[in-house]
């Protein structure tokens, strides 16, 4: 017993020789948090570093659903951020606060409000896009994937997206100038595809592409989210659209295309779609105005003799789809207690690439009825075609994107209207 | 034996793991040490913190100078109408221990927003900072986002403390709305006893409502507010207004005419307050 007592007690202290000489040599210098702290002073002198700012190139939403924008921002050592961006004034900059620190990594934080910055994670929904609460769900907070002096690698801590910084090298307003010029000569509402001798549609929406094609007989489509260039289209990712690889495309102004950034025999080119179908597929605003003597009229008669008399404005008129889904004359109203909304239904048929033929087809949308039974509003029908149809010629003053469309009447030159296409309030006061 | 090869203690690192962020101080930072860190250890948070905010809400941080604004401001109408009150320590032992800004409000999927939070005691949040416009001072705005949110939410932290008597729950028992308050308008609520549609959410927000609109607002407002209540309303309001004074007199010392006539003429005050020098 008593030898096994001294074996035990010789094996004790035999394992705290062991335990003791065998330290585990640490595998860093440092502690973990003294690491952090020198990897926050090294990203943010890499990131003060860049005397003229940076460029980043950024993809709000989780998966990059409005496409990419060009930022530009210059880190300050007083902790100060200054921020332009091409959806702003080109001279336009915004300042605020930001901080390096470590929260699950490295986190460049945005913290204080920013106008042009944070425009992309405002839940008031500035531009639009997502709705109330939503916006364009960008990030305030970056974690840093990789700094160095010739690229920053930042990852949304919401979104999940890559935001790339590249050292700014240029003038910054002059650079955002060609941006916006570059946006406003390659922006198109309709495209087509040609590669290996084939075409497919090509849909866009904000800045996003939609290639539609058959694939061993199902219908596929790709999406791929880009950001406006000096040049054309660059993708957040290249995207494969049946088997071939596009990173995105070059634009080539004298011939009105793109081509492929790497292969030049894959073409985008944009569809400019007949003057009639853009009107039929557009929304044209009425302004009274802008009516020919014919048409004013109508108009007139149907204010004095009907809305002024109920006390009734008109807030808005236009012909198109966007509030019932199918096209006519859609109106609102307002009256003491409210505003009022309806449609009156046009069948048409679109004649040649710029004549169209309209007439009313006896339906109503929304309170369209009521207001065509007792608020005249059918005088307002009149000179667009009311029991008969009318035919008209459309005029414009770019075909490739018309800020106004002219009708005027075949038989009739007395009856020409000029719609357009930004929304007009209070037709009867422009 | 023991002694001989026992092994040498390592020491401690003396750096804590929880370093500073890298945020460079400005003076607003150091009007905060003085004015909120060091009297009343209140970590006033005005850069927005990811961590301190709800994931599920999309959010936009503060701007600095509405921010600034709003520290100056809050300590003048909130923080110090307590302290001219009831003395130093209550404010100072009571009062929440962070404070957070975000600039947005925060929207709720049934299409309301949130005006703030208070966790438990320790933190209020305060949301549409940017709101605020500096050009144009209103205090019932102001009121309405931020003062009226500070003094609810404080109740809360002030019942959580110190519970009120269940009897308050029972004159409306019947009336709370839950979630659907959002479909209740201002007369539907005064009518069923309740001073505001949140109010008839549920026990604890109606009793901290009547105490955060009773001190925003003067006498006059409150008696016409109460008076447009139906006859029903009226009773139902007033007996838990005479709840909510005997407890804050009782549990607290807090004479709720007294806080609200020190809240009005401040409020008053903060019109012409310098909301931009840090001093």
């Amino acid at each position: 017993m008593k030898k096994i007592y001294y074996s035990l007690l010789y094996l004790v202290a035999a394992l705290t020789i062991v335990a003791c000489t065998h330290e585990e040599e640490d595998l860093f210098d440092s502690s973990s948090a003294v690491r952090a702290d020198e990897a926050i002073v090294a990203d943010l002198s890499v990131l003060t570093g860049s005397e003229n700012g940076w460029l980043m190139e950024y993809f709000p939403e989780a998966n990059q659903a409005y496409g990419g924008y060009n930022v530009l921002l210059k880190f300050g050592t007083d902790g100060k951020v200054t921020v332009a961006s091409e959806l702003y004034g080109a001279s336009q900059t915004a300042t605020s606060l930001f901080s390096v620190k470590q929260s699950a990594g490295i986190v460049l934080s945005f913290n204080t409000y920013n106008t042009i910055f944070h425009l992309f994670s405002d839940p008031a929904d500035p531009t639009g896009a997502g709705g109330n609460g939503y916006g364009l769900e960008g990030d305030y907070d970056f974690l840093i994937l990789e700094a160095t002096p010739e690229k920053v690698v930042l990852q949304g801590k919401k979104s999940g997206g890559l935001a790339v910084m590249t050292p700014m090298n240029s003038n910054w307003s002059e650079y955002l100038t060609a941006i916006q010029e570059a946006d406003g000569a390659m922006t198109f509402s309709k495209y087509k595809l040609e590669m290996g001798g084939q075409e497919m549609p090509v849909s866009i929406s904000y800045r996003t592409l939609t290639f539609t094609y058959e694939e061993d007989d199902n219908t596929v489509s790709k999406t791929g989210s880009f950001i406006v260039t000096q040049t054309g289209y660059k993708f957040y990712e290249p995207i494969v659209v049946n088997g071939k690889t596009i990173e995105g495309f070059v634009f080539d102004a004298a011939n009105d295309l793109f081509t492929e950034a790497n292969d030049g025999s894959i073409k985008l080119i944009p569809v400019i779609p007949p003057l009639n179908e853009q009107f039929v597929t557009g929304n044209w605003y009425i302004a009274y105005s802008q009516l020919g003597s014919f048409a004013q009229t109508y108009f007139a008669h149907c204010k004095q003799n009907f809305m002024d008399q109920e006390g009734e404005e008109l807030i808005q008129a236009y012909m198109g789809s966007a509030s019932y889904g199918s096209f006519g004359f859609n109106f609102i109203s307002h009256a003491s207690d409210g505003n009022y909304g309806g449609l009156l239904g046009y069948d048409y048929e679109l004649i040649g690439e710029d004549q169209v033929s309209l007439v009313f087809n006896l339906t109503g949308e929304g309170n369209g009825v009521w207001y065509h039974n007792n608020m005249g509003f059918h005088f307002l029908l009149n000179p667009f075609g009311y029991s008969a149809p009318r035919v008209f010629t459309l005029t414009t003053d770019n075909p490739t994107s018309p800020t106004y469309i002219t009708l005027t009447e075949d038989d009739n030159p007395n009856n020409s209207m000029t719609l357009f296409a930004s929304q007009i309030d209070y037709p009867f006061r422009n | 034996m023991t002694a001989l090869w026992s092994c040498s203690e390592e020491d401690l690192d003396s750096n804590s793991i929880f370093g500073p962020d890298a945020s460079v101080k400005n003076e607003f930072d150091t009007w905060l040490l003085h004015n909120y860190t060091e009297p009343y250890n209140i970590d006033f948070k005005y850069r927005f913190e990811d961590k301190e905010s709800n994931d599920d809400y999309n959010l936009a941080p503060a701007d600095y100078n509405k921010a600034v604004a709003l520290a100056k401001m809050t300590k003048y109408l909130w923080i110090e109408s307590y302290e001219e009150l009831l003395g130093p320590d209550f404010i100072r032992t009571y009062c929440p221990k962070v404070m957070h800004l975000v600039g947005s409000p925060a929207y709720n999927s049934q299409g309301s927003i949130v005006l703030g939070t208070a966790e438990g005691g320790l933190k209020i949040t305060l949301y549409n900072v940017n709101a605020i416009d500096l050009n144009n001072i209103d205090i019932e705005t102001l009121n309405y986002w931020y003062f009226k949110t500070m003094h609810h939410e404080f109740a809360h932290i002030l019942h959580q403390t110190k519970n009120y008597s269940t009897d308050f729950n029972l004159i409306s028992a019947s009336n709370y709305q839950s979630s659907s308050w959002v479909n209740v308008t201002d007369q539907e609520a005064l009518n069923m006893g309740f001073v505001s549609p949140y109010a008839s959410s549920e026990t604890q927000e109606d009793f901290v409502e009547i105490i955060s609109i009773y001190v925003t607002h003067s006498a006059a407002y409150w008696n016409s507010l109460v008076g447009s209540a139906s006859a029903d309303g009226q009773e139902m309001i007033n007996q838990k207004l005479a709840l909510v004074k005997d407890y804050l007199t009782t549990t607290w010392g807090i004479d709720l005419d007294a806080l609200r006539d020190i809240v009005q003429r401040r409020s008053q005050d903060v019109l012409t307050m310098d909301l931009t020098t840090l001093n």
